[in-house]
């Protein structure tokens, strides 16, 4: 055996060129296809890290009205409590999630904070590095000042304290004892935001929530989630059941004459709580796992073609090997070894690949996929590495094996090489071709279309402005004082702020444009009594020049309005002027809005342009006037900025009690909501170069090894007379047949491909013509390159060359 | 007076290496006139292939004066030398070179449509079938080169090479890659061929066959040193 290895080895060295295009071709595309095979096998096949893990199940809200489903997954604050209250108290957890300033550690971090109940880490069997969870004797109500600290949070915010247990932490001015740190190995199901990791884990009766929530049945969250365990013997069917019971009809009764909803009704979905993690956000990774595989197929068609055109070359030394007595087995053994050095060193750099890549993923991608915090290589990817590695080093035998045709190895020694010896079969070389296309194609088809659609999603005209301005949140404690102690403190830092050289506008307005969707109300419009869902955000006169919103129609707030804090009037954009008025012209008329139980009047007295969200279709909204907490939105002179430090320094001149809550770029703000587009039309290039990359080298080798093949019949259609043009003709007419051939059954599949991701998947694959022939043109451009290149290796000569 | 076809004067071909330069030809003189049959032989390696190679125009000399039908060929682009091939040299190759994909009139038609005459289709059918005839392989004009055995593929080649009217059929070992049987037959062809006016060129190695041309030249070391009869005398 070491003498076929050792010959082997030998061999490849003679052509380090051949081996390292087989080598670099294997390695990459198998490291996309390990990662890939990686993330599929963590995000998917693994089962989540909680041995109750087929017990745990998310129980996800639905609010309908008139028996529409209005709501998906958001949750009605007693509704949750009612359920919480009433089942089996093992059973259930629920969890508010939320970010809050530790002020009393250094710097004033904001900590990611999960209020929850004492069941929550049991159901979780979770595990502590030190101390324990909350006390199980914790009722659900009760306000007890414990907390738990995640083992990052513990690293990061405590330096590792073993102490810890005697540590405490103040949030929103309550100072919490810590009873627990989780275990290093303990991973949280992100219910809230894919991807998120809690600091810090609060009893439920310490969340934020405002009265108006905790007790308003028909106002809803999106931040309370809810899981459940299922009793052995318990279907979740069964525990469905059980929930819908204890709320359905309560619900019905809480809501009943609520100006928010009309006939609402309230169910629980049972989910299994792996497939709840996962959700929606692996729509993008099947997309990427189908193309690594084919893009794996070019690549193995590649190389078939390079071990094709090497079998050829070894013919020779073959069939020395077999006259002087090497079996057909022997043969076989010596091809495999070679073949299975190839794969193998492949499969090795592909492995060291696929770690750094897959780390690399864990990173880039973190809140755009679930369970990044599961991912490592995993002992199952290496396994099919292996198993990778062997079967294409076996597959490659076969197939050089096959063509070589061990029987004819020694006639092939009495031949002078004329045209006789081994040679593919021209089916052969049209399969592979053809091949290469109806997989390249789809390939090209799919990444430009998503990468276009990102794109597009990025460069989208924001309708605002967001250079040079900043958004700055204080802490919310100040926000429970009255309102009119608010009004002057609020002022007083708009008017220092404003003294500021570098300073232009400062408004006080709830939201930042792309962060308007979060506050969802109802209008009713006095003309026919009908309800429009709309997007609220509450401004001062400053608002709408700061951000540059432009007006279209009537009026911005006055001074004056602003404050004296009274105002009955309202701005709103474009679509909803729309939905109201067909022309839009709505300035002067009365729409009701309800900030609570009733609704009230109010006059429109401008008409605002649509902003544009990322991600988020175009919705209508309203600007109501005066917001009297404290969030503040900065414009300065270009080319200056406003530190936060500046920033803390005007405001701690009014108040030293003041904390910042979050304070940030609203240009970074912006960019970062683009970022998951950014990065999928990145991949999606990437992608699409590494097809063109792998298919062009695919083609070309295909073609040029055709041509080389055919040499001695050029040379012979030479001598008879053709000229540098016939061949030409002819070899671009046989290769253009083929490509037609090729583009048909292509567009076929992705005529299909659209089929069964619009049917099966829900997901619309929109095929750009234009991206669509620009595919085909540059295949096209390929095949002829690459025919015209190896040709002219041959018309370029004198007939002699060809036919010796 | 017999009209000139051919006339090579102190032709040379010189294969350069970074250390050395192989004289392949250093110097040949000949001329062949309308009717000739001549046979080229000689040792291996004495430059038969590339003489062969230089008259059908499939290589260029590196210095020399080759004139054919009166036209000085000696530094022709390849896309002339082309239409040359096609319409006034006919080939006939030791390993008879038929493509295996084409059927045999397809083979036979080839030079016809790599001219630059533009032959009706009805001119070619006919060439075919009389080129066909006269090798007498009609019945199998619709066979691949396959299906027939390397006798039935030379006489094929035979009429490839005929088809086009060329001024001379050049003929590298026809019998090569054939049994004695076989190798008479295609060498009492080309005596049939020469009696009724086909000017030949033949290169061998086979004395016998030599010895049925009407002129044999004998090359040594890229020369023609002396015809075959001399140099029969000689020894």
């Amino acid at each position: 055996m070491n003498f076929y290895i050792r010959t082997a080895w030998q061999s490849l060295k003679l052509r380090p060129l051949f081996a390292l295009g087989v080598v670099t071709t294997l390695s990459i595309t198998f490291s996309i296809l390990l990662v890939m095979f990686n993330l599929h096998h963590v995000l998917l096949v693994k089962a989540l890290p909680y041995s109750n893990q087929d017990s745990l199940h998310a129980a996800i809200s639905r609010v309908y009205e008139e028996d529409k489903l209005k709501l998906h997954d958001w949750a009605s604050y007693p509704a949750i409590e009612h359920v919480v209250k009433n089942m089996d108290k093992g059973k259930v957890a629920v969890v508010n999630y939320h970010e809050e300033l530790a002020t009393d550690l250094n710097g004033f971090p904001m900590l990611r904070v999960a209020d929850t109940v004492t069941n929550y880490f049991s159901m979780l069997g979770a595990q502590f590095a030190i101390g324990k969870g909350f006390p199980l004797d914790l009722e659900l109500n009760a306000k007890e000042p414990i907390a738990v600290i995640s083992y990052r949070a513990w690293r990061e915010y405590f330096a590792g304290d073993t102490n810890i247990l005697e540590r405490k932490v103040t949030i929103n001015d309550v100072s919490y004892s810590i009873v627990g740190v989780t275990s290093e190995s303990f991973v949280e199901p992100a219910l809230f935001q894919v991807g998120a990791q809690t600091d810090i884990w609060l009893p439920w009766e310490y969340n934020t929530w405002e009265e108006g929530v905790r007790e308003g049945w028909a106002s809803l969250t999106d931040q309370i989630k809810m899981f459940v365990q299922t009793e052995p013997g318990q279907t979740p069917q069964q525990m469905q059941h059980q929930l819908n019971t204890l709320i359905g009809d309560k619900f019905k009764q809480e809501t009943q004459g609520s100006p928010h909803i009309k006939n609402g009704s309230y169910s629980f979905e049972i989910k299994p709580l792996k497939d709840y993690l996962v959700g929606d956000s692996v729509g993008s990774l099947w997309f990427f796992i189908a193309g690594s595989i084919a893009l794996a197929i070019i690549a193995i068609i590649n190389v078939s073609n390079l071990l094709l055109a090497r079998a050829t070359e070894q013919q020779r030394n073959l069939a020395i090997k077999a006259t002087l007595g090497a079996s057909k087995k022997k043969i076989f053994n010596g091809l495999f070894i070679e073949n299975t050095i190839l794969t193998g060193v492949s499969g090795g750099v592909a492995v060291i690949i696929a770690y750094i890549l897959t780390n690399e993923v864990r990173h880039l991608m973190q809140g755009m996929l679930p369970r990044l915090q599961e991912l490592s290589l995993s002992w199952p990817t290496i396994l099919f590495a292996i198993t990778l590695i062997f079967s294409i080093g076996l597959l490659f035998t076969l197939m050089v094996a096959n063509s070589l045709k061990y029987n004819k190895l020694i006639f092939s020694l009495k031949s002078s090489g004329k045209g006789s010896g081994l040679q593919v079969s021209s089916r052969v070389r049209q399969v592979l071709i053809a091949s290469q296309l109806c997989l390249a194609a789809p390939i090209l088809v799919a990444t430009t279309n998503l990468a276009q659609e990102s794109l597009e999603e990025v460069m989208k005209e924001s309708g605002f402005e967001v250079e040079n301005r900043y958004y700055v949140n204080l802490n919310t404690v100040m926000n429970s004082y009255p309102s009119e102690e608010r009004v002057p403190l609020i002022n007083e830092i708009k008017e220092r702020l404003l003294q500021l050289p570098q300073v232009v506008r400062v408004s006080n307005s709830y939201f930042v444009p792309m962060m308007s969707n979060r506050w969802q109300s109802t209008l009713r419009l006095d003309d026919d009594g009908s309800t429009v869902d709309t997007y609220t955000n509450m401004i001062d006169e400053q608002y709408l020049p700061l951000m540059g919103i432009d007006l279209l129609q009537g009026n911005n707030f006055t001074r004056e309005e602003i404050l004296t804090y009274q105002s009955s009037s309202v701005i709103i954009n474009e679509t909803l002027a729309r939905k109201i008025a067909p022309n839009g012209d709505v300035v002067g008329k009365y729409i009701s809005w309800t900030p609570g139980n009733e609704f009230k009047q109010y006059l429109v007295i401008g008409v605002v342009e649509d902003i544009q969200v990322p991600n988020t279709p175009n919705a209508s909204r309203i600007y109501l006037s005066r917001f009297n907490n404290f969030r503040f939105m900065i414009e300065t002179k270009s080319g200056t900025e406003l530190s936060r430090e500046e920033f803390l320094d005007v405001v701690q001149e009014v108040s030293s009690s003041f904390y910042i809550y979050d304070y940030r770029s609203i240009e970074s703000a912006y960019d970062s909501l683009t970022l998951n587009n950014k990065f999928i039309a990145g991949l999606s290039l990437l992608m699409c170069l590494l097809t063109i990359v792998l298919a062009s080298m695919g083609i070309y080798g295909v073609l040029s090894y055709d041509v080389n093949l055919r040499r001695y019949e050029l040379g012979v259609r030479m001598a008879l007379g053709a000229s540098p043009k016939h061949i030409a003709n002819m070899i671009f007419g046989e290769n253009i047949k083929l490509f037609v051939f090729g583009a048909f059954i292509s567009v076929a599949i992705i005529f299909a491909m659209e089929y069964v991701l619009r049917t099966h998947f829900s997901l619309d694959l929109y095929v750009s013509p234009l991206m669509t022939a620009l595919s085909y043109v540059i295949t096209l451009a390929t095949i002829l390159v690459a025919s015209s290149v190896a040709m002219k290796s041959i018309t370029s000569r004198w007939p002699v060359h060809a036919l010796k | 007076m017999k009209n000139t076809i051919i006339k090579l004067e102190d032709i040379k071909k010189i294969f350069s290496t970074e250390e050395v330069d192989t004289y392949a030809l250093a110097g040949v003189d000949l001329e062949i006139f309308e009717g000739d049959y001549v046979s080229i032989s000689g040792p291996s390696g004495c430059g038969k292939s590339t003489l062969l190679s230089i008259l059908g125009l499939l290589d260029e000399p590196t210095s020399g004066s080759y004139t054919l039908n009166g036209k000085c060929v000696s530094k022709i682009n390849k896309s002339e030398s082309a239409t040359i091939r096609s319409d006034e040299i006919g080939f006939i190759f030791q390993q008879f070179n038929l493509i295996d994909e084409l059927s045999v009139e397809d083979n036979i038609s080839l030079p016809l449509r790599y001219s630059d005459k533009n032959y009706s289709e009805l001119e070619i059918e006919e060439r075919i079938h009389r080129c066909l005839k006269k090798v007498g392989m009609e019945h199998r004009r619709k066979h691949k080169p396959n299906q027939l055995s390397g006798g039935q593929q030379q006489r094929i080649a035979i009429a490839r090479a005929l088809v086009a009217d060329p001024s001379i059929l050049l003929v590298d070992e026809p019998t090569g890659n054939l049994d004695s049987k076989n190798g008479d037959i295609i060498m009492e062809m080309l005596s049939t061929l020469n009696a009724s006016g086909t000017t030949i060129c033949m290169v061998t190695h086979d004395p016998r066959y030599a010895d049925m041309a009407h002129k044999q030249y004998y090359l040594l070391d890229g020369k023609i040193a002396q015809t075959t009869k001399e140099f029969k005398e000689a020894v």
